[in-house]
């Protein structure tokens, strides 16, 4: 399916859609559940597959974009999807009920992120270990210092 | 005990008076937990593999938790090898990317180099010449074969048949000496580059590879009596670790795993990218999904990767093997760019979103064996512990590429 055709069918569903770069969605993040059942039951499109999950960080407009990547083997068309989420408190559902690699990909993405993802079984850190502070893909995530500080014995 | 020693040998065992076997009473059972049958119940108990272990190749630990010798759950631990290359990326120049793929995914570097360069590319709208996009081919598909030939060398070192080991890195080994002579590097080439590749091919590389694809059929067939054909390989892998399609998907399995579970996807037939669509050649796919099926799909997709690099080798055209003019520090466009390509474990993407500056602002790396791995435990649960180590050998990992 052609990318301009998946946009106006998406459109008549959910108002608030926008296109970007005409090639990626941007879905409002109330529609996002019902979006995906969409993508994924309605015979049009049959995105079966969950590529990608991923996020980025964008300082300056203090937001986090959820990047999903939907791949439908049948119709061999992809669909690349954004939702814009708040950046100080970054939370959004799992789709772990549909997809078993959710469980690992949106755990990468609490770890690196801090996104919270609502319905996860178990939400904890899957590249840095369990002790780690911070998160470490984000903008404003400062290193910390090599050297333990000494303390101050005045 | 050490009475009953004495009294024993005190006899004298040739006498007809001692008992033959079948007259001595059976042991007792399980004398060192002093319980009565009836009593005896069965715990689970948590097995450590890894991370220091040959059979998880590379830094991977594995937290089995088993019933005796059956596997009731497996919980892999990553991140040994996590180095923040996506972290590294976003401060580094477009050009300055490209090396740090080869650490990635070390066995397949020529693919995971050429993964940011077309990714570079598209964003930037740089036209490549053609003759590089040929050389690309060549050496991504020779990288194929080798990757493929350690991966069928490292299995039969899994199963138990440490000699395959040496077999698959015999022809590996011609294959690194010809990238030795075009890049001068064996394992992190560096090679496929932003605007081409980095330096020409010589003729004696293609006389290289030209020997190399005379006599690989007839190592493919002495791999195929040895190992395919064997009934020990046999009994160790068909059946063991089957997924069905339905879980493939789910856990978005790609290349020869989701090819053995009967989809015959191929990145480079379905959405032909670069040069692929101007060539011949088959996507091997089987149906059980089991690790045997892995493995033919992987057999033969060494012997169609050098048809691949057989018709390109012939129509390789004279020209430029790379741009000639190219900005020192590229400013792409504000948008982003998804680049997907078929590398030999699976579909590896790359994400890159640009803002403008000489620096992207995100990149991120879909790895194949990141997403492969998450299978394991599904395709573990029931199957006993040797059969854990010829399932995590048949889903072809590289730790650097999972944990990145």
């Amino acid at each position: 399916m052609e990318f301009q055709a998946i946009v106006e069918l998406v459109k008549s569903r959910f108002p608030k859609t926008e296109a970007e770069y005409d090639k990626n969605l941007i879905i409002d993040k109330n529609d996002f559940f019902f979006f995906v059942e969409f993508i994924r039951e309605s015979p049009e499109l049959n995105c079966t597959v969950l590529d990608l999950l991923t996020a980025s960080d964008h300082l300056p407009e203090n937001q986090i974009h959820m990047i999903y990547g939907f791949q439908s083997y049948r119709h061999k068309h992809y669909v690349l999807v954004k939702v814009k989420l708040d950046r100080q408190k970054p939370a959004i559902g799992s789709l772990t009920k549909w997809w078993g690699i959710a469980n690992w990909t949106e755990r990468e993405v609490f770890d690196l992120y801090g996104v919270q993802f609502e319905g996860h079984p178990e939400l904890r850190r899957i590249l840095t270990p369990p002790d780690f502070v911070g998160h470490g893909l984000r903008k404003d995530y400062e290193r910390p210092g090599f050297f333990v500080k000494k303390p101050d014995f005045k | 005990m050490s009475e009953q020693l004495t009294h024993s040998a005190s006899k004298k065992a040739f006498r007809k008076d001692i008992p033959l076997i079948d007259q001595i009473p059976p042991r007792k059972k399980h004398i060192l937990r002093g319980l009565p049958e009836s009593e005896l119940h069965v715990e689970e108990f948590l097995m450590n593999i890894g991370p220091q272990h040959p059979s998880t190749h590379g830094v991977l630990r594995l937290v089995v938790s088993m019933e005796g010798e059956v596997v009731k759950s497996c919980e892999p631990d990553l991140g040994y090898l996590h180095r923040t290359f996506e972290k590294i990326s976003e401060n580094r120049t477009y050009q300055q990317i490209v090396p740090f793929t080869d650490r990635m995914d070390y066995l397949g570097s020529m693919n995971a180099n050429w993964g940011v360069a077309a990714a570079v590319e598209k964003l930037a709208s740089i036209e490549v010449p053609e003759r590089a996009e040929y050389i690309r081919v060549i050496v991504a598909e020779l990288n194929r074969i080798a990757s493929h030939l350690m991966w069928m060398g490292a299995f039969a070192a899994d199963i138990g048949a440490l000699t395959g080991f040496v077999y698959g890195f015999r022809e590996r080994e011609m294959i690194l000496d010809m990238f030795e002579e075009i890049c001068g590097s064996r394992l992190t080439y560096g090679y496929i580059r932003v605007g081409g590749v980095a330096e020409d091919v010589t003729p004696k590389f293609i006389q290289m590879v030209n020997d190399f694809l005379k006599i690989l059929p007839d190592r493919v067939t002495d791999y195929h009596d040895l190992i395919t054909g064997n009934v020990i390989f046999i009994e160790r892998t068909r059946g063991i670790g089957a997924i069905t399609l339905d879980e493939a998907i789910s856990y978005d399995i790609t290349g020869p795993m989701l090819r053995a579970c009967g989809l015959p996807w191929d990145l480079r037939k379905e959405e032909p990218y670069s040069l692929y669509s101007k060539f011949d050649f088959n996507i091997p796919a089987y149906f059980n999904g089991d690790c045997y099926d892995r493995f033919r799909v992987r057999m033969d997709e060494i012997m169609e990767a050098a048809k691949i690099v057989r018709q390109a080798l012939d129509g390789l055209p004279e020209g430029d093997y790379k741009v000639k003019k190219l900005a020192r520090n590229i400013k792409p466009p504000v948008g982003d760019v998804y680049i997907r390509q078929e590398a030999p474990r699976g579909e590896y993407g790359v994400y890159m979103e640009s803002d403008g500056s000489i620096k992207p602002n995100r990149v991120k790396y879909r790895t194949p064996s990141f997403t492969n791995l998450s299978i394991l435990p599904l395709a573990a649960r029931g199957w006993k512990i040797a059969d854990l180590i010829a399932i995590l050998g048949s889903v072809d990992i590289v730790l650097g590429d999972v944990d990145r």
